[in-house]
């Protein structure tokens, strides 16, 4: 399910702007560190896992204000080397910051422990990122699919000219839209930190695997997310049965075999 | 109410418009005629913010266009009807509707039902399930929708066949019979004369000729329509 | 600025630039992999600078070829030149395979295609332990020895007698590809670079120069892989890892894409930086990324464009700055 809030942040900024952000795994990695920041300043998790979102999309609304509203008529090669730049940058300003050891998140008390559905149990953390993903994914498909912003945002994805010729403020919309998909990176990074830490490196595997999500849903696609999410986290669990180093292996053929057979992934539009 | 004055406007490196000047005044419907690539179009673009670069007056009820940005420039009830229609293929036609809704506008969504009853009848069809001529009713109930104080108008009879024509024909009348001005481009020429109240000849990015339509079948007119619209 | 030159000027060229290089870096071990990493660089222009395919599995070739070099000379009695050339033809071969099927798809799923083989090949190494050492690398990797029959028998210990080697190398990988590129074959990868389409239409097989420059892109990179094994004795995993694809990007970037030259100020720039940087400043590559959008912002061309013009003002000569803008 964070493969999922990943994916469906970077599908929605390709969807509308047509702008491949590389840049996605740092916003994740920056989301768990504001919230380890803020578990240091607070105390609480529930803090941090709330305001993060809102520190990465201030963050995401100044870099789309400076820099980024100018690489959407761009090639997505120079789109993709620029958000390398990006990616860089703000990785070795978290290494300045935050120095170079990663930073440990406990998981809040209420959630620690397991839960026994009969004889399996599951670790109550994990139950409760599934709960909260679900619940996003939820709130996403309302917002775009029944709300005039969604008409809007989809609009915008196919004619961002007929938009402002009926009155709309395009540029809006699409710094709206780039920090909206930051700002889930950000939570998916928050959420996350209480299993793997905080750690300036960890959106670079984070970043392969949401692009493998979203390729295999088709770019763009907010339905192929959930079900690019979903086919990547059974065929995790599936060979983690039996080959458990190959993980990563059968995730990057699947992909590859999809875009082979299925140029614009499962939902993806030409 | 909508001027351009000596305007002229450059696509990076290619000049589109010389010298352009028109005027469309209160109430009245103004036809651009011209061969394809004579800059009609380019004229709409430029007047909605279109076209990057642009120098001389463009003024609608004496504020200047010139420099604004498009969503202002349609916030201000200037809707443009581009020639592809650019309906929205992957919203509905109710929801390609709602997108131009404005509060206290003229039209509401019962009215545009009530003016085209075919749109009622396919409100969760696809955009781009329509056919052209549903398309183009589309198009036209949404600039309605979107309150309009002047409608500029692409082509709106271009692929359709006469019977939808004479419909589409009928649908401008109204909007300029409600008191609406109209800046409509058109190949047709028996659209235009039916509808129009004055004419602009223009050819190479320059107006040359205007006509009152009560002039439109004088010996000169006669001669410029032969030489720049091929007729 | 290089277009016009007879091929002998650029023979010259890269034979006085691999001369003096060693005198003026801090060592010679830096000059080897300066004159490495620009070859892996030049591959990737090849492709992106050159033909407008932005290649992510980079490192899968450089990787590759610094596994096939090492393998040989730890279990096969190969020579030098053997080992150098069946590892250059590995590496073309392993192009040819991840271009054909790439070059199916354009624009974002071209990089993602690439991207996937990149890290499959990166996920096949590591799991091939028995065979590349996994995660440790391949260890104690001898420099096989060149035998020229009847006259004589060089081995390479040292660092300077290896330095000659990479430079021999480096000129002629160089000049070859210089002339690839001055062919009428490196006016139709510039030509499907601008427009694919009307390439295409022209009747050109853009899918087979897509290949073809795959090919030459993987045989150099592949071979500049080699040559970083024997230098270091070994081949670690991170070879064929995404950060050396990325590297070998950014060289290519920096220095400035559609120029060989360019290639090769961006590897003298990158390493000499991440050298003098290394214990000053380990942040340093915040530096790096700064660069990379400004040069991607503001000088399309890369740093040799800027050089060339700069170097036209100088010396007031306009005629310098066209053959640099047509180059660039």
């Amino acid at each position: 399910m964070i493969y999922f809030l990943m994916g469906v942040g970077l599908t929605i900024i390709f969807g509308m702007m047509h702008f491949v952000n590389f840049a996605h795994g740092i916003y994740y990695a920056i989301g768990a560190y504001i919230c380890y920041q803020f578990i240091v300043w607070t105390g609480s998790f529930w803090i941090g896992l709330l305001l993060t979102p809102i520190v990465v999309g201030l963050l995401a609304y100044v870099i789309e204000r400076v820099l980024v509203r100018r690489l959407y008529k761009m090639d997505h090669a120079v789109q993709i080397l620029i958000t390398i730049g990006v990616m860089l940058i703000i990785r070795e300003g978290i290494l300045i910051v935050w120095g170079t050891v990663p930073k440990p998140v406990s998981i809040p008390p209420l959630l620690s422990g397991v839960v026994f559905f009969g004889e399996f149990a599951y670790p109550k953390y994990r139950l409760f990122i599934v709960a909260v993903a679900a619940f996003i994914a939820l709130a996403l498909w309302y917002l775009l699919d029944k709300t005039r912003f969604g008409i809007m945002v989809r609009a915008g994805s196919e004619n961002p000219k007929m938009v402002s010729l009926l009155g709309h403020d395009i540029d809006r919309l699409f710094a709206f839209t780039f920090v909206l998909g930051v700002a889930l990176a950000g939570v998916a990074g928050a959420l996350i930190s209480p299993i793997r830490g905080a750690d300036a490196f960890m959106g670079v595997e984070a970043l392969g695997i949401a692009f493998v999500v979203v390729v295999i849903g088709g770019m763009g696609s907010f339905t192929g997310a959930l079900i690019g999410g979903l086919i990547v986290g059974l065929v995790q669990s599936f060979t983690s049965g039996f080959w458990p180093q190959g993980t990563n292996v059968m995730i990057y053929s699947v992909m590859a075999l999809i875009i082979l057979l299925r140029p614009n992934g499962l939902f993806g539009r030409a | 109410m909508l001027r351009m004055e000596n305007v002229n406007a450059l696509y990076g490196k290619s000049h589109i418009l010389f010298d352009f000047s028109i005027r469309v005044d209160e109430g009245e419907l103004i036809t651009l005629l011209g061969r394809n690539g004579a800059g009609k179009s380019t004229t709409l673009s430029t007047i909605l913010g279109l076209v990057p670069n642009v120098d001389g007056v463009i003024e609608f009820n004496g504020a200047s266009l010139v420099g604004m940005p498009t969503h202002q420039i349609a916030g201000m009830g200037i809707c443009l009807i581009p020639e592809q229609r650019d309906i929205f293929q992957i919203l509905t036609v109710e929801e390609n509707l709602q997108l131009s809704i404005k509060k206290g506008g003229r039209w509401q969504m019962s009215d545009i039902y009530r003016l085209f009853p075919r749109l009622g009848e396919r409100k969760k069809n696809g955009g781009g399930q329509l056919s052209g001529g549903e398309q183009q009713m589309l198009a036209m109930a949404r600039a309605l929708l979107n309150d309009p104080k002047i409608l500029l108008c692409d082509e709106p009879s271009e692929g359709l066949a006469p019977v939808i024509v004479q419909e589409i024909v009928s649908t401008l009348k109204e909007i300029k019979d409600s008191g609406i001005p109209i800046l409509l481009v058109e190949q047709n020429l028996k659209v235009c004369e039916k509808l129009a109240d004055r004419h602009y000849i223009v050819e190479q990015g320059k107006v040359l000729h205007e006509f009152k339509s009560e002039d439109f079948f004088t010996r000169e007119a006669i001669a410029a329509k032969e030489k720049y619209l091929s007729v | 600025m290089t277009r016009n030159f007879p091929l002998g000027f650029h023979i010259g060229a890269a034979t006085v630039f691999a001369f003096i290089l060693p005198f003026v870096v801090p060592s010679e071990v830096l000059a080897t992999e300066i004159l490495i990493f620009a070859l892996a660089a030049i591959g990737c222009n090849l492709l992106l600078g050159y033909t407008g395919l932005l290649s992510f599995g980079q490192a899968l070739f450089f990787g590759a070829g610094a596994y096939f070099a090492g393998l040989m000379s730890i279990h096969l009695p190969f020579g030098l030149f053997t080992v150098l050339l069946i590892s250059t033809i590995a590496g073309a071969a392993i192009a040819v395979i991840v271009g054909f099927f790439s070059i199916r798809r354009a624009g974002i799923y071209f990089v993602m295609l690439t991207l996937a083989f990149g890290q499959l090949g990166y996920y096949i190494a590591f799991l091939a332990e028995p065979l590349t050492g996994g995660e440790d690398g391949l260890l104690s990797v001898v420099r096989p020895s060149l035998t020229i029959p009847f006259i004589a028998k060089f081995d390479f210990a040292t660092n300077t007698s290896f330095y000659y080697v990479t430079a021999v190398t480096f000129v002629m990988a160089f000049t070859l590809l210089q002339r690839l590129v001055d062919s009428p074959l490196g006016s139709v990868l510039r030509a499907i670079k601008q427009n694919e389409a009307r390439a295409e239409a022209i009747g050109y097989q853009v899918r087979l120069y897509k290949i073809a420059v795959f090919a030459f892109s993987g045989a150099v990179t592949s071979l500049s892989g080699a040559l970083y094994a024997l230098m270091l004795n070994f081949a670690p995993l991170s070879n064929i890892d995404i950060e050396t694809s990325e590297v070998i990007l950014f060289m290519c970037v920096l220095g400035g894409l559609g120029s060989l030259y360019g290639s090769i100020l961006g590897a003298v720039i990158f390493l000499l930086a991440s050298d003098f940087f290394a214990e000053l400043w380990p942040r340093w590559m915040l530096l790096l990324g700064l660069m990379l959008v400004m040069i991607m912002l503001y000088m399309p061309g890369g740093l040799w464009k800027s050089v060339c013009s700069l170097f036209a003002r100088l010396s007031g000569t306009d005629d310098t700055v066209k053959k640099g803008g047509a180059n660039g």
